[in-house]
C-alpha cells in the first residue's frame, strides 16, 4: 500500500477510499473521485484547478515580448537595433495603461487570449537573484529560495505538494514533468513524468521480469519505473502521438491532454530552450520572433487539447531573467534582469497588466544597463498559489517560499478570487 | 582462475564509474588490479588522440564549416562516427570518459551555426583530446582561439567602443564569452564581479572569425584577431591592472583565471560530481584541487588524484550511467556500434533522454547530478531504448545473453539478474533484461 493511500484511508472519509493512490490513479477510469470529502483550505477559488508552469530557459527578452513603446525616445534610443515599431505591435490596453505596452506580433494567440480576458502580463519582474547568471537564476526560480541561499536541491512545486494535506485534490492528483526532469519538481514527493516516445515499448513477459528485478534489487529504479510506466499508459490512453509534430508541440499537446483528464495530474511543467539571444535577435523578425512564434503555437495547441478544463487552468510562462536594454555587438542582447511573466488560462482574470513600471531612462536602469525588477517573481507565484490553488499563506511562507515576506502575493490574478 | 566476487565488483566499478563499460573478456583482463589498469590507460602513449588522416585539419574543418549545406553536416557526421569508433577501442575507456567530461566542460551546440557543425568534431580532437591529459591552461587558451567557441559564445562581432573602428561609428561589445568563461569554464559564479565581466569582454573585443566576404580557401571560417576592433588601454581585472597588449591582454586574463584557486576547486568539484557522487564532500574535492594546483593544471595528475580517493572505489554504485554512456556501453558489450543506416535510432534516443551529442541546451553542458537522468519518464524510456539497440544490432550480431552476462560481470552479476536473463527466452529478451539491469545501468 502506498503512503498516500494509507494516509487517505486513515482520514476515515468514505469517499477517500476512492481517492486513488498515485500508483493506481492513472489506470482507473474517470468519475470515481468525489469532491464531498476534499478538504477545502480557504475560500473557494478555482474549482479543481490546473496549473502548467512553462520555464523559458536562456533569459527571455521581456522588452521585446512586451515592448513599452509608450516610453518614446528612451525606448527607441535605448533598444537600438532591437527596437520594434509601435505600428507592428499588437495593442494592449487595460484600465491603467493605454498606449504604453504592446505585444510582439509573433504572440498572436496570446494576444487573442488577452483580448478575450483570458491572459495577463506582469511587467518588470524577475527572480530575487540578480546575478545575470543563467544557471544560478534558473536554480533560484525553481528552488524558490531567498537570494542569499545559493543552492537547494528541492523545487518549490515539490515542496508545495509535500506540504498540502494528503486528501487535498492537487496533492492527490499530483504533478507531472513533461520532457525533462526540472529542479522545480525535485524533492521527496513522488511526481510523474512523461515524454512522447516513438520507440516500441518493452512488453510482458520481458517487462514483468525487469519490473520484478528492480523491485528486488533497486528500489529507486523501481519507484521511478513504475511511475513512468503508469504515466505512459495513461498519456497514451488519452490519444495517439501525431507523427507530424515537433517535440515542443507534442509537449504542449500532451500537457493539455494530461491536465484535462478528470483523473490526471493537476500540475505540469514544461521547459522551452533557446531564449539566450546574444546573436541576431532581430525585432519583428529574427531569432527571438521565431522562438516567440513557437511558444505561441504551443500555447494554442495546449488551449485546444486542454478543452473544457481551460476554464480551470492557469499557464504561467516564466524565465530566469531579462536582457540588457541596449543591443550588443552581435545584433543581439546580453543578460539583464527585469523581464515579463505571462499568464494565460480561463481561470486568469485577463486583459490586465500588472506593473510598477520602473522606467527606461538611463537613470532609471539597474547598473545603468538593465530594466529593474519591481515585482518579485515569487509574488506572482504566491498570488497564483493563493487565489488559484487555494493554498494557505502559512504553507506558502513556511515551506514553499521561505523568507519571502518581502514578496507579497499579487492580488487579482484569478477570476472570482 | 575466475575473478572472485570482490574482484569482479571492483572491475565492474572501474568499467562503469570510470570507463565506458566492459567488452567481452575485459573483466578477466583487468580483474587482478582494476586501479592499475586505469592508471595504465592514462599512461598509454597518445591514448586520447584519434589518428585518422581522413578527418579534416583545422583549416579544412573551418573551410567546410564556412561552405554551403550539406558540407558542414557531412563533416559532423564523419566526426561523430570517428568519435564512437574511438570509444570502442580502449579496454576501459577512462580517457574517453575524460574527453567527454572536458568536451562537456567547454560544451557547445552545433545547431548554433553551420560553422559549429563543421568544426565541433575537430575542436574536440584538437583542443579537448590533445589536452585532456595535458595542461588546463593550454586547453583554455586553445578553446578560446577556436572559431567554434568564438561563434558559440557570440564574440565574433564584439567591437570596442574606443577601438579604431569604434571611434568612427557607433559600435558595441558583447559580454557573453567573457561571462561564461569565468562562470562556467574557470572560477565559477560568486568568484567574479560585474566589473570583471566588462573588463574581460573589453579585452576580448576583436577576437573574431574570418567573414565570408574576406575569406580565401586558406582562411575561411578561421579565428582571427582584429586589432582595429580591440578596445585599447589597460583593464583592471581581479585586482590587477593588465596593460594594453592586443591579444596578449586576454591571454594574461586567462592565465589569472586558470591559476585561480577557485578554478581548481571548481574543476575538482565537477570531476568528483561527474565520476563519484552528486554531492562531493571536502574529502573528495580537496585532494583533486590540490593536485590541480600543485601541477599547474596538469590534467593527468588531476585525473590520477581522482582515482586515489577512497570514495572513488565505494560501493554500491549510486549514480546512473548517462544516456550516452549507456548506449556506448551496449555497443562495447555487443562488440559493434550502429551502422550508418541504423544510426538514426541513437539520435532519437539521445534527444528523448535530453542528451543529444554536441548539442547541449546551454553552455553549462549536460548536468552531472543523478536526478537529471533518473526520473520516471527517463526510466520508462530507458527500457525501450535498450531494447531497440539490442534489436537493431541483434539482427546481425548473435550472442547468448546468459554467456554475455557472465563474460561482462562474472561473479558481480546478481542471482536475480542471472535468472531473469536466462528466463527471457530469446536473444532480444535476454539482452534487454541484461542492459536494463541495475548492474548495467548503475555506476
Amino acid at each position: 500500500m502506498s503512503d498516500n493511500l494509507r494516509r487517505d484511508l486513515a482520514t476515515g472519509c468514505e469517499e477517500s477510499r476512492l481517492l486513488l493512490s498515485r500508483r493506481s490513479m492513472l489506470g482507473v477510469t474517470a468519475g470515481l473521485f468525489s469532491w464531498a470529502c476534499a478538504p477545502k483550505l480557504a475560500s473557494a477559488a478555482t474549482l479543481d484547478p490546473r496549473l502548467l508552469v512553462v520555464v523559458l530557459r536562456g533569459g527571455m527578452d521581456g522588452l521585446a515580448a512586451v515592448p513599452p513603446y509608450g516610453e518614446g525616445s528612451v525606448y527607441v534610443e535605448g533598444r537600438g537595433e532591437l527596437y520594434i515599431r509601435p505600428d507592428a505591435l499588437i495593442r494592449l490596453a487595460d484600465k491603467k495603461h493605454t498606449n504604453f505596452f504592446g505585444l510582439h506580433p509573433a504572440l498572436r494567440s496570446f494576444g487573442q487570449m488577452y483580448a478575450a480576458g483570458d491572459a495577463s502580463i506582469v511587467h518588470a519582474t524577475s527572480t530575487p537573484l540578480w546575478t545575470r547568471s543563467h544557471f544560478d537564476c534558473q536554480d533560484n526560480l525553481e528552488n524558490g529560495m531567498p537570494p542569499a541561499v545559493v543552492a537547494n536541491p528541492t523545487g518549490w512545486l515539490n515542496r508545495l505538494l509535500r506540504a498540502l494535506p494528503s486528501g487535498e485534490p492537487v496533492r492527490q492528483r499530483g504533478a507531472i514533468e513533461i520532457g525533462s526532469a526540472p529542479l522545480i519538481l525535485r524533492g521527496s514527493e513522488p511526481v510523474l513524468g512523461w515524454s512522447a516516445s516513438t520507440l516500441e515499448h518493452v512488453a510482458d513477459p520481458t517487462l514483468y521480469l525487469i519490473r520484478t528485478l528492480y523491485k528486488s534489487r533497486d528500489k529507486v529504479f523501481s519507484d521511478n519505473l513504475e511511475r513512468g510506466l503508469e504515466a505512459q499508459r495513461f498519456a497514451e490512453g488519452l490519444g495517439a502521438t501525431p507523427d507530424d509534430v515537433t517535440d515542443l508541440q507534442m509537449g504542449f499537446l500532451g500537457a493539455g491532454r494530461l491536465l484535462a483528464s478528470p483523473v490526471g495530474p493537476r500540475i505540469a511543467t514544461l521547459s522551452v530552450n533557446g531564449w539566450d539571444t546574444h546573436t541576431d535577435q532581430g525585432a519583428v523578425d529574427g531569432e527571438l520572433a521565431d522562438r516567440l512564434a513557437e511558444l505561441d503555437d504551443g500555447l494554442s495547441l495546449f488551449r485546444t487539447s486542454v478543452g473544457d478544463a481551460w476554464s480551470q487552468t492557469v499557464v504561467m510562462i516564466v524565465t530566469e531573467f531579462g536582457r540588457m536594454v541596449a543591443n550588443n555587438g552581435n545584433h543581439g542582447s546580453d543578460h539583464g534582469v527585469g523581464t515579463v511573466a505571462l499568464l494565460a488560462g480561463g481561470a486568469v482574470k485577463g486583459g490586465r497588466i500588472f506593473s510598477k513600471w520602473p522606467g527606461l531612462a538611463p537613470t532609471q536602469l539597474l547598473d545603468k544597463r538593465d530594466l529593474k525588477a519591481t515585482i518579485d517573481l515569487r509574488s506572482v507565484f504566491k498570488g497564483v498559489l493563493r487565489e488559484h490553488l487555494d493554498v494557505p499563506d502559512s504553507i506558502v511562507n513556511a515551506t514553499v517560499f521561505p523568507d519571502s515576506g518581502s514578496a507579497k502575493p499579487l492580488k487579482g490574478l484569478i477570476k472570482g478570487a | 582462475m575466475a575473478p572472485s566476487k570482490l574482484q569482479a565488483q571492483q572491475a565492474t566499478l572501474a568499467f562503469q564509474r570510470f570507463g565506458l563499460g566492459a567488452r567481452r573478456g575485459g573483466l578477466a583482463r583487468i580483474a587482478n588490479d582494476p586501479a592499475a589498469a586505469l592508471v595504465a590507460e592514462l599512461d598509454s602513449p597518445d591514448v586520447a588522440l584519434i589518428k585518422d588522416a581522413s578527418l579534416p585539419t583545422y583549416a579544412q574543418a573551418c573551410l567546410e564549416g564556412a561552405s554551403p549545406t550539406p558540407r558542414p553536416e557531412n563533416v559532423r557526421l564523419r566526426e561523430y562516427k570517428a568519435r564512437i569508433a574511438k570509444h570502442l577501442q580502449p579496454e576501459i575507456g577512462f580517457v574517453e570518459r575524460l574527453t567527454i567530461f572536458w568536451a562537456n566542460h567547454f560544451a557547445m551546440s552545433f545547431r548554433k551555426a553551420p560553422l559549429l557543425r563543421g568544426t565541433i568534431g575537430q575542436f574536440e580532437r584538437d583542443v579537448i583530446r590533445r589536452n585532456a591529459l595535458g595542461s588546463f591552461p593550454q586547453m583554455l587558451h586553445d578553446a578560446m582561439r577556436h572559431p567554434a567557441m568564438i561563434r558559440y559564445l557570440d564574440n565574433d562581432e564584439s567591437i570596442g567602443e574606443e577601438s579604431t573602428l569604434g571611434l568612427k561609428r557607433r559600435v558595441s561589445y558583447t559580454e557573453n564569452l567573457a561571462r561564461e568563461l569565468m562562470e562556467l569554464h574557470t572560477v565559477g559564479s560568486g568568484n567574479f564581479t560585474e566589473d570583471d565581466v566588462k573588463a574581460l569582454a573589453k579585452m576580448l573585443t576583436g577576437w573574431s572569425i574570418v567573414r565570408a566576404s574576406e575569406a580565401t580557401p586558406a582562411s575561411a571560417g578561421q579565428f582571427m584577431f582584429r586589432p582595429d576592433w580591440h578596445q585599447p588601454g589597460p583593464q583592471r581585472f581581479f585586482g590587477e591592472t593588465i596593460p594594453e597588449g592586443g591579444m596578449e591582454q586576454a591571454d594574461r586574463a586567462f592565465a589569472i583565471l586558470a591559476a585561480h584557486p577557485a578554478t581548481a576547486r571548481r574543476v575538482a568539484t565537477k570531476l568528483a560530481r561527474h565520476f563519484v557522487a552528486d554531492q562531493p564532500t571536502e574529502e573528495m574535492i580537496a585532494p583533486i584541487a590540490q593536485a590541480f594546483i600543485d601541477s599547474g593544471g596538469d590534467l593527468k595528475r588531476t585525473a590520477e588524484a581522482l582515482l586515489t580517493l577512497d570514495a572513488a572505489w565505494s560501493v554500491p554504485m549510486a549514480k546512473i550511467r548517462t544516456p550516452y554512456e549507456m548506449l556506448v556501453a551496449q555497443f562495447r558489450a555487443l562488440g559493434s556500434a550502429l551502422l550508418d543506416e541504423e544510426s538514426g535510432v541513437m539520435d532519437r534516443i539521445l534527444t528523448t533522454l535530453n542528451q543529444p551529442t554536441w548539442d547541449t541546451p546551454s553552455p553549462e553542458g549536460f548536468a552531472d547530478e543523478t536526478p537529471n537522468w533518473l526520473s520516471p519518464n527517463a526510466m520508462a524510456f530507458r527500457l525501450d531504448a535498450v531494447q531497440q539497440i539490442a534489436k537493431v544490432i541483434g539482427r546481425r550480431v548473435f550472442v547468448n545473453p546468459a554467456t554475455l552476462s557472465r563474460d561482462l560481470f562474472g561473479a558481480a552479476l546478481s542471482t536475480q539478474t542471472r535468472e531473469r536473463v536466462a528466463a527471457g527466452g530469446s536473444q532480444l529478451a535476454g539482452l534487454t533484461i541484461l542492459f536494463a539491469s541495475p548492474e548495467f545501468q548503475r555506476r
